[in-house]
């Protein structure tokens, strides 16, 4: 049998809430500054949510595609815009970086042993621009783009059409646990010897489409400070705040890797998934869904619980949803070491789609640059939560492997495990 | 013709025009207002300039009227439709697929809308029916609908069948030599003025017909001049002479490229709850048949 081929992730990209750019996003992670800030489009008295983890260098004034701007290091054809979404125009920047930090040739991203996974719940103010115009305006009038742009799809579909993609493609579709499903499909392809590189991609828009529908079920946080929400497993956390943006990995076979000279990150160990099999919105209280994705995770990696050293959280900050991860961890772990804990969505707000690669980034950035990720905004760390080694503080902990939780609507959990690449290994 | 713009229709123009030069708004008031001919043409090239890649292909001054759209001026399909779109809301029309087909240069754009705008302020154009359209209609089914097109205007019908070879009739008509029968020429025929009848009739009587309640009545001076082989296309036209509830009779021609194949002088279709009127409501000669095999 030959021996297994091993994922490992040799460039990231970022267009996050906390920086357009690995050194940005670096800083601002080790500095614990908070990418959330007032959001003028929730301006409006009757909207009760005023936070969001917005998007800097862009803006989108109108759907209308020539109304966009975006950072000036960047540049796009008429052609190459005009079908885009918000999502899809992030992703694109995150791309362009993810490709000059691993450099990949030209040859090699339009190869049919590169593919792309990608992960997104799409527009949702493009569709509803799409359908409003149809409906009061009439079928004819409906915009050429109108399902390009409108279907969570068209992440894929623009990436792909951009860098002239020749592997598979596809889009990931399990609410917020969408991006991390893409990066544990990723290695999957990776090792059945299907690609020699995924690009793993999780991208939203940022705006009152993509977010305020989460209000109606009180999901939202309606704190107006930033230095004080999100605030995962702290006593008065009160909800998530929505973020947008893209994060990109570029997933390489290692021996491919290792031919071409590039500077290996990270290895992808390995990845689990588990249902909760209970209710479309509320997370099963006792957390065995997400702890039996954990376990699957440390044996698929080939890893015992106690030599893990840090978990990235799903903490998107919201009364249940905590308290039932931390259950979860607390069923793996009980009775050993137990892995430092935050959650980078206290700085970035929640990215849906987007989370589970902008968090396996983030853990990508922690490992390389030895260190842990500090959990903002805690001053009192929730009871049910206070057993549990929540890094409230800086440490000085370097990690070595961490795991990285998502858990979406549905209840639907992945948990990615990964691992430094030490020098001359 | 003059038509003067609300403040609404103005702000709503210019909204479909952003981004387009003032001039072309202009213009664009000024067709809108008095159907100034001169004003089209400045639309058109506005729209297009609007919607052109810098620094790709032809610009529009050195143009002409054998100037390709896509291959000369730089655009690729989904910006001849971005075109197509603001030209259709500035000037208030619709171009079809069949249409839109056709437009690949200035000149065939430009011819195309000169007619269009004609055409929109002359008569309405007939009504076109594809051959899935007329099944929804028509009580008739494949494999016993003789109708692949069809289109209706005010008094007439126009319809298109292009013989396959594989209908199962021709088996057995002839022995070793396929012709189209005669009877299903006229059932043809009837077949086309009955659209006409489910479609026009109902509201020109303000009464209700139902697909099943619609025959043939009566075929006066029915001909047939030529043989009509597989692979041929039949062209059926009909003309109402008179519909006067519970009838409609039409004259009717069958042709083969203009050549005629069959005709009949009187069409008539009975239509209401009774399979046939005791007393057809137009004296004729002709003995009243029994219900045909068309229902």
């Amino acid at each position: 049998m030959p021996p297994m081929r091993r994922a490992v992730v040799t460039g990231l990209g970022f267009i996050t809430s906390i920086g357009n750019g690995r050194e940005e996003v670096l800083r601002n992670l080790k500095e614990c500054r908070t990418g959330v800030e007032l959001f003028p489009e929730f301006a409006a008295p009757d909207v009760p949510v005023k936070l969001a983890g917005t998007v800097k260098g862009f803006s989108f004034p109108t759907a209308m595609f020539e109304d966009w701007t975006y950072p000036a290091e960047y540049s796009l054809s008429r052609e190459q815009l005009r079908p885009m979404t918000p999502n899809a125009l992030y992703a694109y920047c995150a791309m362009q970086q993810a490709i000059r930090e691993a450099k990949l040739a030209p040859d090699l991203v339009s190869n049919p042993r590169t593919g792309i996974l990608c992960a997104s719940g799409g527009s949702m103010w493009m569709a509803y621009e799409n359908l409003h115009t149809m409906a009061t305006r009439g079928v004819m009038r409906c915009q050429p783009m109108a399902i390009v742009n409108g279907i969570p799809g068209s992440l894929y579909i623009n990436l792909v059409s951009c860098f002239k993609l020749k592997g598979g493609s596809l889009g990931c579709s399990s609410a917020c646990s969408s991006s991390a499903h893409a990066l544990g499909l990723a290695m999957e392809l990776i090792r059945q010897g299907r690609q020699d590189i995924v690009f793993v991609v999780g991208a939203e828009d940022c705006n009152k489409f993509s977010i305020l529908p989460f209000a109606g079920i009180r999901a939202l946080s309606v704190q107006t400070d930033p230095e004080k929400t999100p605030c995962a497993f702290d006593a008065k956390r009160d909800g998530f705040v929505g973020t947008g943006g893209a994060a990109v990995l570029v997933v390489e076979e290692l021996e491919h890797a290792r031919r071409r000279g590039a500077a290996i990150a990270v290895e992808a160990m390995g990845w689990g998934q588990a249902s909760d099999g209970f209710n479309v919105i509320a997370p099963e209280p006792s957390g065995d869904g997400l702890s039996r994705a954990i376990k699957e995770a440390l044996q698929d990696a080939n890893l015992k619980p106690g030599e893990v050293d840090y978990i990235n959280a799903h903490g998107t900050s919201t009364p249940i949803g905590d308290v039932s991860e931390c259950r979860a961890i607390r069923k793996v772990f009980a009775g050993g070491k137990v892995p430092f804990i935050s959650s980078t969505k206290s700085l970035t707000g929640h990215g849906l789609s987007l989370a589970g690669a902008m968090e396996a980034g983030f853990c990508c950035l922690a490992l390389q640059e030895r260190f842990t990720p500090v959990s903002a905004h805690i001053t009192e760390l929730d009871p049910e939560c206070k057993d549990l080694p929540i890094v409230t503080r800086p440490i000085a902990d370097a990690p070595r492997i961490v795991l990285s939780n998502s858990s979406g609507f549905g209840g639907s959990n992945v948990c990615l495990a990964l691992r430094r690449w030490e020098n001359g290994e | 013709m003059n038509n003067t713009l609300s403040e609404k229709e103005i702000a709503d123009l210019k909204e479909t025009l952003k981004r387009c030069s003032p001039e072309t708004v202009e213009a664009a008031i000024r067709f809108r207002e008095r159907h100034d001919p001169e004003a089209l043409r400045a639309v058109v090239y506005g729209v297009i300039r609007r919607y052109q890649p810098a620094n790709v292909g032809l610009r529009l001054e050195n143009a002409g009227d054998d100037t390709s759209l896509i291959q000369d001026l730089g655009l690729d399909s989904l910006t001849l439709l971005e075109i197509v779109l603001t030209i259709e809301e500035t000037l208030k029309i619709q171009i079809n697929n069949e249409e839109l087909k056709e437009i690949r240069t200035l000149g065939t754009l430009n011819q195309f809308l000169k007619n269009k705008i004609a055409g929109a302020t002359a008569a309405p154009a007939a009504k076109q029916y594809s051959r899935e359209h007329i099944a929804l209609v028509l009580p008739q089914q494949p494999p016993f609908l003789f109708l692949d097109t069809a289109e209706l205007g005010d008094e007439t019908v126009k319809a298109g069948y292009q013989v396959k070879g594989d209908e199962f009739f021709l088996a057995g008509h002839f022995k070793d030599e396929p012709i189209f029968p005669a009877s299903v020429l006229f059932e043809a025929l009837g077949q086309a003025a009955c659209l006409w009848v489910l479609e026009k009739a109902p509201k020109l009587l303000s009464k209700e017909i139902k697909t099943n309640h619609i025959f043939f009545a009566t075929l006066d001076g029915a001909h047939v001049y030529r043989k009509v082989r597989p692979g041929q296309q039949l062209t059926f036209e009909g003309r109402l002479v008179k519909l006067r509830d519970p009838v409609a009779i039409f004259s009717c021609t069958a042709s083969v490229n203009g050549d005629r194949v069959a005709a009949i002088d009187r069409l008539v279709l009975a239509f209401g709850e009774q399979l046939v009127p005791e007393e057809p409501a137009v004296t004729t000669p002709a003995v009243t048949p029994p219900p045909a095999a068309t229902p």
